[in-house]
């Protein structure tokens, strides 16, 4: 369960951060929140596909790690594999909270960091210190400052995309269907991607308003992270072969 | 009452559109009768609460606002329960047209529950109410607040802020204590305040005298006045000031403004930094601190830096936004550790 808490310098004096991404770390997850500032890093490693908010019906944009529920294949034994871990992995355990504040006589929601005291990261003796001695920030929570700020930002230019997206009809539902070394197959649901074929056809008004507001690169960005499932599939195969597991 | 007898000086017939000029020379208080009197919330007031309430609703658009709620044992004095253990009254999240019912409701009650919106940004939540209901501001770069509650009673204290204020219905007392008066008013926590300042610990109108000996001096320099509808009055940054809302339905707009350049942040920033950094020393090292003080804070002159070469002045010399920068940025990168 998680158990988030507004983080303080004196309350979690001590505190202190395992940055190491490992297994039974809270990180068995087969989907992560991506934002489009990260697509250019992600598109190499990573597929980058929508998915639908059960909550609110919007479309956001997500990275493929795994195959099934709590199949996160970029998790080993030594760490993350990949160049690039996504900015709601490295915020962890850290996430924004709001707290009002009254600025010249004006309520005002200004984010504050929370910290999730139940994730596994937290508490151990050799991880990063979160506080400088006399209750200054560490270069550490200076860096993870700078991740919240850009998932918030993430957050607003991730929406716009799907809204203009969702405008211009240009999101389909895509079916992804992997067969494995061993024989083994598997097909994902809820997944949805660009229809190339709208794309190609979209009006000169509809591209304009896309380059406008530099969405373009990112719709390509995310078509071409579609290679990726491959690259994904190899990740598995790799996996099944160490444990052995031939058909 | 009241102990204080002295009366704040008081001027007549200023015009509302020279006032801030007129007070700009000013560094003891002073009241101005009859400067909001043309003002319709003004006028609305004098005919009942329900008049007023009506119109100040005609302008607001549900924004929630903050009300301190309290029973009626504390009198309506905004303050902290025994021994300072916690505040003595709740904040609440809540509407204007709650805040208006519930005063109206416990008008008649000879000890109310305490209903109180302070400090509230004027166009935030009552958009449009400035226009007609506020002083011309001309140049002057203000923040304009309302004040609405029934009987009560704020602390002494002190705002950084030069403060014109003008009553708007109901009737307001102001005690008025000089700066200088700060250690005669048993000034409370300065990180732990009922509502954002340091307040003085002693009940102005029953003072305890053998616990608060020193407060019989801040009486002597001590002045009042009663500030009727359409009255208002400069409270002049720094001076200590005690409010009293006297009737069932009080309603106050002030305007606060510093004129400052815009780099300069809270003073107060600075003291907590003093006490941090230089209040702990050993006496002749803090002795030493209060000389270097004065020589280039407080006392500034010719001996300070006009030997230095001007191009080599920099902190010493006149501010400007750039060197301002310099400064906050190697403040900050000081304070990380």
């Amino acid at each position: 369960m998680a158990n988030h808490v507004l983080l303080d310098n004196v309350t979690h004096k001590n505190l202190r951060i395992r940055t190491v991404l490992g297994k039974g770390r809270g990180y068995d997850v087969n989907v992560v929140r991506v934002f489009p500032s990260e697509f250019t890093q992600l598109q190499r490693e990573y597929p980058l596909f929508f998915v639908k908010n059960a909550e609110s019906g919007h479309f956001e944009t997500i990275a493929l790690l795994g195959f099934s529920d709590h199949e996160n294949l970029y998790l080993t034994g030594v760490g993350w594999d990949a160049e690039y871990v996504p900015l709601t992995v490295q915020r962890q355990p850290f996430l924004i909270g709001f707290q009002e504040q009254v600025v010249d006589g004006v309520p005002r929601q200004i984010p504050v960091v929370h910290v999730d005291l139940d994730h596994p990261s937290i508490g151990d003796a050799d991880g990063e210190p979160v506080f400088l001695p006399h209750g200054g920030e560490s270069p550490y929570l200076q860096r993870i400052n700078s991740i919240l700020a850009a998932i918030r930002q993430g957050h607003e230019a991730s929406r716009l995309l799907s809204q203009l997206l969702v405008g211009l009809e240009l999101i389909e539902s895509i079916a992804v269907n992997v067969e494995f070394d061993d024989g083994s197959k598997q097909g994902l649901a809820g997944l949805y991607t660009i229809n190339e074929d709208k794309l190609r056809g979209l009006s000169a008004n509809g591209l304009k308003e896309l380059h406008g507001r530099g969405h373009l690169q990112d719709i390509h960005l995310m078509l071409a992270s579609l290679l990726s499932v491959k690259r994904l599939v190899e990740r598995k195969n790799r996996l099944l072969s160490i444990d052995g597991g031939t058909a | 009452m009241t102990p204080v007898t002295a009366r704040i000086p008081e001027i007549h017939a200023v015009d509302a559109s020279h006032v801030f000029e007129r007070v700009a020379a000013q560094t003891a208080p002073v009241v101005i009768r009859g400067l909001a009197s043309s003002w319709p919330l003004v006028e609305k007031g004098l005919e009942s609460i329900a008049e007023a309430s009506r119109y100040l609703l005609g302008f607001y658009q549900d924004t929630p606002v903050t009300a301190f709620v309290s029973e009626s044992d504390i009198g309506g004095r905004i303050f902290y329960t025994d021994e300072l253990a916690d505040t003595n009254f709740r904040q609440v999240k809540t509407t204007l047209g709650w805040v208006l019912d519930r005063i109206r409701l416990h008008e008649g009650d000879s000890a109310p529950p305490t209903v109180y919106m302070g400090s509230a940004a004027l166009d935030h939540f009552l958009p449009g109410l400035s226009a007609a209901n506020s002083l011309p501001l001309g140049g002057i770069k203000a923040t304009v607040r309302i004040w609405i509650g029934n009987r009560t009673t704020v602390a002494a204290h002190y705002d950084v802020l030069d403060n014109i204020a003008c009553v708007c219905a109901g009737r307001r007392r102001f005690t008025l204590f000089p700066p200088d008066q700060l250690a005669n008013l048993y000034v409370g926590p300065i990180d732990f305040t009922p509502a954002g300042q340091s307040v003085s610990l002693v009940d102005l109108n029953e003072p305890d005298f053998d616990r608060y000996p020193r407060f019989a001096e801040a009486l002597k320099h001590a002045q009042c006045a009663v500030l009727e509808p359409g009255d208002a009055i400069f409270v002049p940054s720094m001076w200590w000031h005690h409010v009293e809302g006297l009737e069932s339905f009080n309603i106050l707009i002030n305007h606060w403004w510093r004129d400052v350049p815009a780099h300069m942040g809270p003073p107060g920033d600075a003291l907590l930094h003093a006490i941090l950094n230089i209040r702990d020393l050993p006496a002749a090292q803090r002795k030493a601190w209060q000389g270097i003080f004065d020589h280039y804070v407080f006392e500034p002159g010719s001996h300070t830096a006009d030997h230095i070469p001007r191009h080599r002045l920099g902190a010493l010399g006149e501010l400007d936004e750039d060197t301002a920068r310099r400064m906050r940025a190697l403040l900050r990168n000081n304070l990380n550790r």
